[in-house]
C-alpha cells in the first residue's frame, strides 16, 4: 500500500494580488497553508508537463461549471491572469486531516489561461503560454504614418 | 464457443517530436551579404521597424595550424546595416549644377550609441555629413525636390515625392547629407552603417541598460516587446546561466532583426545556432545550455554524472517506449557553416567554415546552416558546426519511460542527466541490459503519480564523457582572415576610415506635424470598455460555492426579457392538449341534470377532436379534482361520445364527465391523451333514503324533488331539523310555463329556539304511466350558493 499522497494546489494572481485560492485535496475543507487559505474546489489537473516547445507542453485543469469559479476563470481569461499549480507531496501515515509542515513540493507550473471550454457543467480550462505558434510577433513595431508620415518615394 | 480477445493497441505519443534533425529545409544564398551598389531604399509603410542588434568586443581564441594552437587576439561583432530612407531633399546650383542630396533614414528600433565616423558609408564609400538621433527626427532640413533647370546642364532626374515627416518615437533616426558634381550618377545609391554598438537593452549578465551582443538579452527584449507575454512567465534565473553559457562560449548575435516572423519559431531557430534550447520549466520560457555546463559555464567534458538512475523497479507496465533514429539521420555530413567576417574598418564578406565528425570533405552528404545574418566570429560558427555534426552522428535513440513516483520527484529537473539501466534476460546463460545515458527532454507529473519522462540519448565515450560536448570543446578555428577584395580606396574623404569620432546628435520634430492622435480612432465613449470593468468575484469564507448572480454586476450585458421564438409547423409535438374544460352545454339553470336532458359537448382547442362522456360516481370526482382526466378508468364509465350526449337513467346520481382528446395519428386508436375534463352536478335521482347532515346556522337550502302533478312528495325529517312541506309549486307537465301553487317549505330549528323557514323550489319531472322512473327526490341545494349539497350517503 502507498504512503504517498500527493495535493494540488491551485492560485490565481497577477504578481501583485491574489484572486483565488484553491486545493482539491482535503474535501469540503479550507486548509491553511503557506500563509494563506485554501479553499476546496474539485478541479483536477491532468499532470505538470515541462519540455520544449511543441512537446506538448502546458496543462489542463478541469474544473465544475459552478457560477463563480465561471465568472473567475473568465477574469483570468479576460485580464490575462497567471494560474500557479503546485504539487505536494507528503507521507499519509502523518495525517491526512490537513497539510504537513514538511510536505514537500514536487511540480510547479506557472501559465496564463489561454483557451477554456467544455460543456455545460464541466470547464476544460488550458495553461500555458501566449507566445501563439502562428502568426508574426517580432520584430514587434511596424512602421506607420504617425512615426514617419508619408514616406520618400524613389 | 466463441470468445472475444479484446485488443489492446497502443496510442504512440509524440516521440516524433523528439526528433534530433535540425537540418535546414532550405539553402539559400547567404542572408547576411549586402548590396552596396543598389539604389537607395525607401521605407514602406508597414514594413517592420528593424532591430540592430549587436556589440563589437575584443576576445581571445585559438587559432590552430597543424599540431599546434596559438592565442589570437581578436575583434568580433559589429552589424552592417543598409536603412531606408523615409524623407528627402534635393536641390542644385543654379550655376554648377551640383546637386545637394539630403535623405532622413531610419536605423533602428530602440535607441543606441552615437555611430562612429568612419562607419558611415554611402555605397563603399565613408562619404557625407551625418547627424543620429533618438526618438525625433535627425537633422534640421526639409524634405523637397527643389531642382531648377540650368541651362547646358542635364535636368536631375529626383524624386517628386520627396516625404513629409513623422514623430519617429522610440527609433534612431539618421540624417545624411552630400553633394553630387554634376553628372554624378551615384546621388542615388544606398547609405551603409556599420553599427558597433546595437541599440540599448537590458543586459541579464551585467544588470544594466546597454548594448548587448548577448542572444539571451535580445531573447527577452523580443518576448517583452512582443507585449504577449508577462514577465513573471520569463525564467530570468535560467535565462541568466544561458547568457553566462555564451558569453563563455563567445557565441555572439550581431545582427539586424527585420524579417517579420514569429516569435516562438525564432526562438526555436536561433537557440540551437548558440547552443541553447528553449525551455519550458514550470511554465515559465528561458534558454538553457544543450550540452553540460560546469559551474563557471564552460562545457563539461568531465564523466558525465547522472541525477537519477531508473531500473526496472521504477517502470510501469508498458512504460518503455523507444525509437531509433535511423542511419540516414545519422550518418556524418558536412557541416557547411556560413557566417559574415567582419573587418573592424571595412564592409563585412561572407565566409563559410566546412566541420565534419570525420576528416573526410569530400563525397560527403553537406548540410550548409546560414548563420551569417548575426554570427561574425568563425569561432561560433565551427563550435555550432561541431555540435551539429556530432550530435547528428552520436544520437542514436530516443525513449520515454513511466516511472513511478520516487526521491526524484523533488530532484529532477529538464536537461539533467538520467541513466535508464534495464536488465534484459533472453538467456539462461547471460544476461545483457539496456543501460545508456539520456537528457531529460520533458517531464509529465500525472495525478494519479505516476511519471512520464521524454528523454534523448546522451552519448558518452568510454570514460564516461560525452561525446558531442567533446566534440564542441575541441572546435578550434583556423583563423584565416580573408581580403576583403576592396581595389578602390579612394573614394573616402581622407581620413575618415580611422575617425572614431561620433557623428553629432542633432534633430528635432519639425513644426507642422500633424495631432500625435492623428491616426488614433477615437472610440465612443458611450461603448463598452475593454476590458469590462468588474468587481473581482468575493470567495466567502466557507467552502460553498454561493453562485450569487449579484457578484456579476458590472460584467458583460445579457440580453433583455424571455426568449419567444416562432412555432416550428413541422418538427413541433402534436398537440395534445384540448385547450381546457371549456363548458357542457344543455345544463339546466334551475335545476340538475336529469335522465332525458341533452347534453353538449365543450369546445376544444385542437381541430378534429373527440368528447368521451364518462359517469362518475360523486365521491370519486370530489377525490380527483384537477386530475379526473387521469383516473377515469375503473370506477368511472365510458357511456357515450360525440358532441351530444342523451342523459339516460344509468347517470343517476353521478356526474356526468366529458373529457377531450385531440386527434394523434400515433396512438392506436388515433387520438391522444384526455385532457380537459368536465363534470356537471350529479344528476337528479331518487333522494328519500339520502342523509345529510345537519344545516348549520342560516343556510337556506332549496329542496329539490321531483313530483308528479297528481301527488305531493313529503320530505321525512332525517336528523334535527324537522322537513314539512307548507305550500309549493309545480309545473304542469304538459304546459312547462303554468306555475301551480303548491309551496314546499323547508324548516328547522336552530339552536337557541329559532326556526327557520326555507321557501324551496320544486322541480319535478313529467311522467308517463309506462315510465318506469321513480318519482325522485333530487336533494337539497344551497340557496345562497346554488351547489348542490352533497349527500352523506
Amino acid at each position: 500500500m502507498s504512503n504517498r499522497g500527493q495535493a494540488q494546489y491551485l492560485r490565481i494572481y497577477n504578481g501583485a494580488t491574489n484572486y483565488e485560492r484553491f486545493q482539491s485535496y482535503y474535501v469540503n475543507e479550507a486548509v491553511t497553508w503557506d500563509s494563506a487559505t485554501w479553499e476546496y474546489q474539485p478541479f483536477v489537473v491532468n499532470g505538470l508537463i515541462g519540455g520544449t516547445p511543441g512537446t506538448d507542453v502546458g496543462i489542463t485543469i478541469d474544473i465544475p461549471a459552478t457560477e463563480t469559479l465561471l465568472q473567475t476563470f473568465k477574469d483570468a481569461l479576460n485580464f490575462n491572469r497567471l494560474c500557479e499549480i503546485k504539487l505536494y507531496e507528503f507521507d499519509t501515515r502523518l495525517s491526512n486531516a490537513a497539510p504537513q509542515a514538511g510536505q514537500l513540493l514536487i511540480g510547479v507550473y506557472v501559465g496564463e489561461v489561454i483557451s477554456m471550454g467544455g460543456s455545460f457543467s464541466l470547464l476544460t480550462v488550458r495553461l500555458g503560454s501566449t507566445l501563439a505558434p502562428v502568426g508574426a510577433q517580432v520584430p514587434p513595431r511596424k512602421f506607420n504614418n504617425h512615426l514617419v508620415g508619408a514616406p520618400i518615394r524613389l | 464457443m466463441s470468445s472475444i480477445i479484446p485488443v489492446n493497441i497502443p496510442i504512440g505519443g509524440p516521440m516524433v517530436l523528439l526528433s534530433e534533425s535540425d537540418a535546414p529545409t532550405t539553402e539559400s544564398a547567404a542572408q547576411g551579404s549586402s548590396a552596396l551598389e543598389s539604389r537607395q531604399r525607401a521605407i514602406v509603410i508597414g514594413e517592420p521597424i528593424p532591430i540592430v542588434f549587436g556589440k563589437r568586443v575584443e576576445r581571445t581564441t585559438y587559432k590552430w595550424n597543424g599540431d599546434v594552437s596559438t592565442a589570437v587576439v581578436y575583434d568580433v561583432g559589429g552589424v552592417f546595416v543598409s536603412p531606408g530612407a523615409t524623407e528627402g531633399r534635393f536641390s542644385n546650383n543654379a550655376t554648377t549644377n551640383e546637386l545637394s542630396v539630403k535623405l532622413h533614414l531610419v536605423l533602428s528600433q530602440g535607441d543606441m550609441p552615437q555611430l562612429q565616423v568612419r562607419d558611415v558609408f554611402q555605397r563603399a564609400c565613408r562619404v557625407g555629413t551625418w547627424k543620429q538621433t533618438y526618438d525625433r527626427r535627425a537633422g534640421t532640413w526639409t524634405p523637397g525636390n527643389f531642382i531648377t533647370a540650368v541651362a547646358g546642364k542635364q535636368l536631375w532626374d529626383c524624386p517628386i515625392f520627396c516625404g513629409t515627416s513623422g514623430y519617429y518615437d522610440d527609433l534612431t533616426t539618421l540624417s545624411y547629407e552630400n553633394t553630387h558634381a554634376d553628372g554624378d550618377d551615384t546621388w542615388d545609391r544606398q547609405v551603409h552603417c556599420f553599427v558597433r554598438e546595437g541599440i540599448i537593452v537590458d543586459r541579464l549578465i551585467e544588470g544594466t541598460a546597454g548594448s548587448s551582443n548577448n542572444v539571451c538579452d535580445l531573447a527577452v527584449y523580443l518576448i517583452k516587446q512582443s507585449s504577449r507575454f508577462p514577465d513573471a512567465l520569463i525564467d530570468t534565473a535560467t535565462f541568466t546561466t544561458a547568457a553566462n553559457f555564451t558569453e563563455t562560449q563567445q557565441l555572439y548575435y550581431n545582427g539586424e532583426f527585420s524579417e517579420s516572423q514569429n516569435l516562438e519559431d525564432w526562438l526555436q531557430d536561433i537557440s540551437t545556432y548558440f547552443l541553447l534550447r528553449v525551455s519550458d520549466k514550470n511554465g515559465k520560457k528561458a534558454f538553457r545550455p544543450r550540452l553540460p555546463i560546469t559551474g563557471a559555464y564552460a562545457i563539461d567534458t568531465g564523466v558525465a554524472a547522472w541525477e537519477f538512475g531508473f531500473t526496472e523497479d521504477h517502470l510501469l507496465p508498458d512504460g518503455f517506449e523507444i525509437e531509433w533514429i535511423p542511419f540516414a539521420d545519422r550518418r556524418p555530413t558536412i557541416m557547411q557553416m556560413v557566417w559574415r567576417q567582419q573587418p573592424d574598418d571595412d564592409i563585412g564578406l561572407i565566409r563559410t567554415s566546412l566541420v565534419n565528425i570525420v576528416d573526410a570533405f569530400t563525397d560527403q552528404p553537406t548540410e550548409q546552416h546560414d548563420l551569417s545574418q548575426f554570427c561574425s566570429s568563425e569561432l561560433h560558427a565551427v563550435k555550432v558546426g561541431a555540435y551539429l555534426a556530432a550530435r547528428r552522428a552520436f544520437v542514436t535513440h530516443t525513449l520515454r519511460i513511466r516511472v513511478k513516483p520516487d526521491a526524484y520527484n523533488t530532484t529532477l529537473a529538464l536537461g539533467d542527466i538520467v541513466r535508464v539501466k534495464l536488465r534484459r534476460e533472453t538467456d539462461l546463460s547471460s544476461v545483457t541490459f539496456h543501460d545508456y545515458l539520456y537528457e531529460v527532454e520533458r517531464i509529465n507529473k500525472t495525478l494519479s503519480g505516476a511519471v512520464e519522462l521524454d528523454l534523448i540519448h546522451f552519448p558518452i565515450d568510454a570514460s564516461g564523457r560525452s561525446v558531442v560536448a567533446l566534440y564542441v570543446q575541441a572546435a578550434s578555428v583556423k583563423g584565416y582572415v580573408y581580403d576583403t577584395g576592396r581595389s578602390d580606396f579612394t573614394c573616402d574623404i581622407p581620413g575618415r576610415d580611422t575617425d572614431d569620432d561620433p557623428i553629432p546628435d542633432e534633430g528635432g520634430d519639425p513644426p507642422g506635424l500633424p495631432p500625435t492622435d492623428t491616426d488614433e480612432t477615437p472610440v465612443d465613449p458611450d461603448l463598452p470598455t475593454w476590458p469590462p470593468t468588474v468587481p473581482d468575484p468575493s470567495w466567502p469564507d466557507n467552502t460553498v460555492d454561493p453562485d450569487d448572480p449579484n457578484n456579476q454586476a458590472g460584467r458583460e450585458g445579457q440580453p433583455v426579457g424571455g426568449i419567444n421564438n416562432p412555432a416550428d409547423p413541422i418538427d413541433s409535438a402534436t398537440d395534445t392538449d384540448v385547450g381546457g374544460g371549456g363548458t357542457i352545454g344543455g345544463i339546466p339553470g334551475d335545476r340538475p341534470v336529469l335522465p332525458g336532458d341533452t347534453l353538449t359537448s365543450p369546445t376544444y382547442l385542437c381541430p378534429g377532436y373527440k368528447t368521451e362522456w364518462w359517469i362518475c360516481p360523486p365521491a370519486y370526482v370530489a377525490n380527483n379534482v384537477g386530475v379526473l382526466e387521469e383516473n377515469l378508468t375503473g370506477a368511472c364509465e365510458l357511456v357515450d361520445e360525440g358532441s351530444e350526449y342523451l342523459v339516460t337513467a344509468a347517470a343517476q346520481g353521478k356526474h356526468i364527465v366529458a373529457i377531450g382528446r385531440c386527434p394523434d395519428p400515433s396512438q392506436p386508436d388515433g387520438f391522444g391523451p384526455a385532457t380537459g375534463a368536465t363534470a356537471t352536478d350529479p344528476v337528479g335521482d331518487g333522494g328519500e333514503s339520502s342523509i345529510y347532515a345537519d344545516p348549520p346556522s342560516a343556510t337556506e337550502y332549496e329542496v329539490l324533488t321531483a313530483e308528479t302533478y297528481t301527488q305531493y312528495r313529503y320530505i321525512t325529517s332525517i336528523t334535527g331539523p324537522v322537513f314539512y312541506f307548507k305550500q309549493g309549486s309545480y309545473v304542469d307537465h304538459s304546459n312547462p310555463s303554468i306555475i301551480h301553487n303548491r309551496q314546499l317549505r323547508l324548516r328547522w330549528t336552530e339552536p337557541g329556539g329559532t326556526v327557520v323557514d326555507v321557501i324551496p323550489t320544486f322541480f319535478w319531472q313529467y311522467d308517463y304511466p309506462e315510465d318506469t322512473f321513480p318519482l325522485p327526490f333530487v336533494g337539497l341545494k344551497y340557496k345562497s350558493s346554488g351547489q348542490i349539497v352533497p349527500p352523506i350517503s
